[in-house]
This record gives C-alpha cells, structure tokens and sequence, in this order.
C-alpha cells in the first residue's frame, strides 16, 4: 500500500446544481512514481477528477487517500497546505501572474510552502539557485528571468509552469492539457524534460492529453470512461 | 507581509485604476482633515488674538461683529462713539485702563488704528504676552507705527515713509500724498492681526480726515506747512485752533495721558475702547453698566465669551463641511469598492492560479482585503501629504486675509481619530470584494472560467 501514490475507493463528486455526479469511480489506483496518462473525451470529468486528487474540492462520499493523506477526512484549510507542500499544478494555459518577474513566478511555489523551502535546504541549496537550475533546465535563457512573465511566449510560459511546480521536489505533479497550446516539436521535449526530472527526483505524475502522439512518454494509461460512472461519461458515450 | 507584497504587485499591474482610486482617497482624506485642521487652528489662533482686555465697546451693534472689527480689522463699525462717552467710561472708577482706536483707513490694504500710544503698553495676546517692538518706539505726533508683516510687505523701517489712505479697500481713491507718516517704530511679529495693523495717532487720523470744518482747515494748514520733517511745528501750526494747545502740551511733556483730562478732543469720535478693569469679576456688571448707558447706545463684549458665541456660529458650518467631507470619503471608497469589484472578473484566472499553488480561499480573502487596505493606506498617506502642501500653500493667504498663522503642527488627536474612521471605513469595504473572491474560489476551484 505504502508505493501506492494515489488511491480512491468509491469517490463521489456532484458539482452544485447538477443532478447526477460528474465523478463516480469505484477504484483508483496510481502507484508512487508512476507516470500516468488521463484521457476521456471533453465533459467527462478530468479536469474535475484532477481537483478532487489536488484536494481542491472535496469528495462527497468515499475515499480518496494521496501520498497516505486520506484527502476526505482533511478540512479545506490543511488540503491547502496539502497541495502547496505536496503537489505540482500545470494548466493548459495562463499558469504565470503576468506582473511578477518569471524567477519570481517560480519562487511563488516556495512562498507558499514551508516544506518545499526545507526539503531545498536538506538538499544544501537555496531557492533561488534551485529555480536557476530548473529554468536552465528547461530552457529559459536567464535574460528572460527578470522579464515579467506575461512577455513570455505561450511554450516558454508553460516551461516555466513546470519549474514552478517542480520546485522542491513534491511528490506528485499534475498536469491538465499543458501541451495542448504547444507545437508537436514543443510538446516531445516539453515532455521529455518534464519526464526527466520526474524520474531523476521519484515524482509521480498525472498527465492529462487529447493528443494520442504522446502516449509513448507514459506507464500508463487510463480511460477515465472506462472507470468513471458518472453521467457525463454515458452522454459523451451516446 | 507575502500577501501584501502580492497585493502591491497585483495593483501596480493595474496601475491607472489604482492611482485614480487612490487619488479618489485621498482628496477626500485631505478634505476630511483640512476641515478638522482648518478649524482647529483658526480657533486656536483666533483665542490667541486678544487676551488681558477684559471689555471692549463700541457703537451698539452685534457684539460678533464690534470683536471682528476692533480686533480682526474685519468689517466696518456701524457707527462711531463721541469722545465724550469715552471720557465718561475711562473715567469711571472700576476701570484702570483704557484704549480707543478709531477705524477705517487703509494702506494697500493694510488697516490703519488710529490710537494712543498706551496702546501699546496695555494690549495684550496670546497668553498675556505684551506688544514688544523690534525696533524703534511708539509713535508720537506725525508718526507711525507698523505690524511685522506690514513692514515685510511693504518693505518699511523705522525712518521710512507712508501714505495713509481713506477707506479700507486696497484700491483707494483719496490718497493723503500730503500727509506721509513717518515710521517711528516696527513690532515684533505676534501672529496676530496685529502684524497686519498700521498704527497711528488719533489725531493724526483726524487731521487726515478733516472730520469737521475746523479740522478740514486744519487738513488745509497743515498740507502747506506741516512736513512730516518738522513735526514739532506742527504742533506751532495748530495752536491757533481750538486744540491745538493741546497738541503743544503732548510734545513738550509726552504726557500721553494728557488726552484724558482734555476738554478739547483729539478726534470727535472713535470706533471702539478697550478696557481693563481693577477686578476682573466685576466685568459682567460692568458690562451690563455699558450696555444700559443713557446719553448713547452702546454694546460692550468680553472678548472670551464672544469667541465663544463666534465657535458655535461657525461649529455649525464646520460640521456641515465635515458631513460633506464624509459623503466625499464615501464617495471615494465606493469608487474603489467599484474598480475592484470590476477587477475581480478579470481575475479568476489569476484566482485559479494562486489556488493551484496552495493558497487557500482565506488567502484569496487575505489578498483582497489587502489590497484593498494598500489602496487605504496609500490614499491616506497622499491625502496627508496633500493637507500639509495645501496648509503650506495656504498659509500665507490665511495671515494676509485674517491675520492669522496657521503652524505646520503634526498630526492631532482628532486627525488621528478621523484617520482611523477612514481606515476602518476601508476595511469594511475591503470585505465586500474579498467576501466576493473567496465565494468565487470556492466555487471555482482550478476552473479558469472567464
Ligand atoms: N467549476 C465548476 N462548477 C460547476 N460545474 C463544473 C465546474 N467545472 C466543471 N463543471 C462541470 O463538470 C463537468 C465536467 O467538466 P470537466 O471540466 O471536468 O471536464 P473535462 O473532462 O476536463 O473536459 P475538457 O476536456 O473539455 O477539459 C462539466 O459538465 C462541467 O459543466
Ligand atoms: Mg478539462
């Protein structure tokens, strides 16, 4: 059970004013490290699903247990905490505050958790020197650092989404369509470096695309029609 | 502190709304103090215009008015009081000193007192502080003496020359070129309208005037012989009148007090007296002595509680004013609560984002409230900055028109308390927006809906 990164059991969601939940899954599971792909057709609830394991909403009956948190029994406040230490967003699109500077868009994520800072320290570098590291790694010249960050190009902004989310090593990373605005060369390396320094730092990562061409860089991949019960799923099925 | 930092940036992104709302504060801010300051120093230095004189009386007229014109130099009297009655009260056993001054002249729209020279030995202000002269003396026939800001402005020392004028405009018509007074001594500043005031003999103003028809060939006389250098002939030149012996007597033995036992007056009529008692508790008995005098109509005021009268007269105006600051502030703290209200739609995306990286929807509530609460504050601080540039600027209009100083002092209590009104003000209107993104983050969660 400890490898088990994410695991839900008979979760349950309904988005306010619907009559049928848009999540209803009877078994979730995603081992530690593991690099899954998410797919399902528009509607069907992964964007959804993704707030529910980033602890953003809440699920309305079963559980859902991250990283051995089981997300459920915790208050909005400590699943906060929760995703700030623990977890790594990447949108499809517009992940940077436009009027901060790109190396502080970056340390934003360390401004927001302690732990991030601590697990930095324990490695004997500091935040800055981290974020300069990923940055370079990911391709961002530093000239650009100090740029604000809405002068960035689309490709080089989700770049830098990334080493915002990497950044004191959490444990997990989610990524909802981050590609989908990139050209096919900038998705492989957007990927490939993204992939990498999963790997390096034992990160699992929940990955989720239309585009089929990707399927290569993952473990695995799941349909969320195939586990999900909910009612969005029989629409997009008719 | 993270959060505001976050809150300053997310504004300064926004920059042209944040400075028109900002602007919107601190005008009313400004106004909002500027009532309270305005007020208070008035008031102060109005109390500090006069102290020691325990009556003043003039011709019968409203007694707010007889203090702003014997005092301030503001307004006309309604009507002069003959140099006997004068005699009557200086003569009466209760009182131990008295001053006349006679009104009405300006020079470039300087008030001319026309007085005794004991004026300046009784005339009191602030607390209990004397005239004092910077240099030279008081004035004797011929002569003058002049306020700390007259001589500034007009550039007057003691030797100098001035032409009094008739009528208290600064434009005048009837100029006495003939008559130059010449400038025997010049006060020390007071910040009182006393620095305004040019100070003469009452029988200098008379011949100036030329009240009666003996005086007006006195006027004629004197215009041929009387230069201003040979003052001591002038008293020579008058003696073929029916005063003029006396005039003679003054110089020879600068006895000022040589006018109360004279049965020929130096000038028929004077605007008001002032008047220190032996007892100052019987001052309410005497006044009401004065009041019911027989032989002419008369209003004579303690200065203090005529002050008093005068506040709650203006209490009123200035709490108008301060409600209409207030609806000023409210007005600028709707404007803000407007823009912000406006920038929240465009910021879900921003919202979405924070929330992703860990911040909770307190936090999102947090920075509202902030940045909320930066706009406050800053519009606060520029509103104080834009009271002192006013109060600066303003100033030296204040002490020309009412003889006034106003001090550039810190901030009061009361400052303080309004300061603290706008805000909590603030803050409660920080929470309408903040209550607005909070809802709209729970609800949203990651969803970047625009
Ligand atoms: N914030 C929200 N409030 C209310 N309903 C929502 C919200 N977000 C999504 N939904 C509803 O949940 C359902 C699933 O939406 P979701 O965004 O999870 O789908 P998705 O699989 O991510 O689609 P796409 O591939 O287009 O991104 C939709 O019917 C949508 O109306
Ligand atoms: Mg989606």
């Amino acid at each position: 059970m400890a490898t088990l990164c994410i695991r839900g059991q008979q979760i349950k969601f309904c988005w306010p004013r619907q009559s049928q939940p848009t999540i209803d899954i009877a078994e979730l599971a995603i081992k530690s490290g593991e690099r899954i792909l998410l797919r399902g057709p528009s509607g069907s609830g992964k964007s959804t699903l993704l707030s529910l394991l980033a602890g953003v909403h809440a699920v309305q009956s079963g559980t859902l247990t991250v990283l051995d948190k089981d997300l459920s029994q915790l208050s909005q406040r400590k699943r906060d905490k929760f995703r700030a230490d623990h977890i790594g967003y990447i949108f499809q699109q517009f992940n940077l505050l436009p009027y901060l500077s790109v190396i502080q868009n970056v340390l934003l994520a360390i401004d927001f958790s302690k732990s991030r800072g601590q697990r930095l320290n324990e490695r004997n570098t500091s935040a800055r020197a981290e974020s300069e590291r990923l940055l370079t790694r990911l391709g961002i010249a530093s000239e650009l650092w100090e740029k604000p960050a809405g002068n960035l190009s689309v490709g080089q902004q989700q770049r830098v989404a990334a080493a915002r989310a990497l950044i004191g090593a959490p444990e997990l990373i989610i990524a909802d369509e981050p590609t989908s605005a990139l050209d096919t060369d900038a998705r492989d390396t957007f990927l490939n470096l993204l992939n990498e320094e999963c790997e390096q730092q034992n990160i699992t990562l929940v990955f989720v695309t239309h585009d089929t061409t990707l399927s290569h860089h993952f473990d695995r991949i799941v349909e969320l029609a195939q586990i999900n019960q909910g009612t969005s799923i029989e629409g997009g099925e008719a | 502190m993270r959060i505001a930092k976050l809150a300053a940036a997310s504004l300064l992104s926004r920059k042209s709304n944040a400075v028109l709302t900002l602007m919107a504060i601190a005008i009313s801010v400004m106004l909002l103090l500027g009532v309270e300051r305005v007020s208070q120093e008035t008031r102060s230095g109005f109390a500090n215009t006069i102290s020691g004189t325990d009556l003043i009386v003039g011709a019968r007229s409203g007694s707010v008015n007889l203090l702003l014109y014997s005092v301030f130099h503001i307004g006309n009297p309604t009507n002069n009081i003959t140099w006997e009655t004068y005699q009557h009260w200086a003569n009466n056993s209760q009182v131990a000193w008295s001053v006349p001054i006679a009104l009405g002249d300006s020079v470039r729209g300087y008030p001319v007192v026309a007085t005794e020279p004991t004026f300046f030995e009784h005339f009191r202000y602030a607390q209990q502080q004397s005239l004092t002269f910077a240099s030279g003396q008081a004035f004797q026939r011929g002569e003058a003496v002049v306020g700390a800001e007259v001589a500034r402005q007009l550039n007057l020392q003691v030797g100098s020359d001035l032409v009094i004028a008739h009528g208290t405009g600064s434009v005048s018509f009837h100029e006495h070129d003939d008559h130059p007074m010449h400038i025997a001594g010049v006060l020390e500043r007071t910040g009182t309208p006393v620095d305004q005031a040019i100070y003469v003999g009452l029988r200098d103003l008379d011949i100036m005037h030329g009240g009666t028809d003996d005086h007006a060939h006195d006027d004629h006389d004197s215009d041929s012989h009387d230069a201003h250098e040979h003052g001591e002939h002038a008293g020579h030149e008058h003696d073929a009148h029916e005063h003029g012996a006396h005039e003679h007597d003054e110089h020879e033995s600068h006895e000022h007090t040589a006018y109360e036992h004279d049965a020929q007056p130096p000038i028929p009529g004077i605007s008001a007296f002032f008047v220190g008692l032996q007892s100052k508790p019987r001052a309410i008995f005497m006044q009401r002595e004065i009041n019911t005098y027989r032989e002419e109509p008369l209003t004579a005021i303690m200065p203090g509680s005529t002050l008093h009268e005068l506040w709650r007269t203006l209490s009123g105006f200035e709490r108008a004013l301060s409600v209409v600051s207030g609806f000023v502030l409210l007005a600028g703290l709707l404007g803000m609560l407007a823009t912000i209200l406006a920038s929240l739609r465009e910021r879900r995306r921003e919202m979405a984002v924070l929330r992703s990286i860990g911040a909770g929807p307190g936090t999102i509530f947090t920075l509202l409230v902030s940045e909320t609460m930066v706009l406050t504050l800053a519009g606060m601080a520029v509103g104080v900055g834009l009271l002192y540039g006013f109060i600066f600027t303003l100033a030296p209009w204040i002490q020309s028109s009412f003889g006034i100083v106003v001090e550039l002092s810190g901030i009061s209590n009361a400052e303080w308390l309004r300061l603290a009104i706008v805000f909590v003000a603030g803050f409660f209107i920080s929470l309408i927006p903040a209550w607005r993104a909070y809802r709209n983050s729970l609800s949203d969660g990651l969803s970047m809906r625009v």
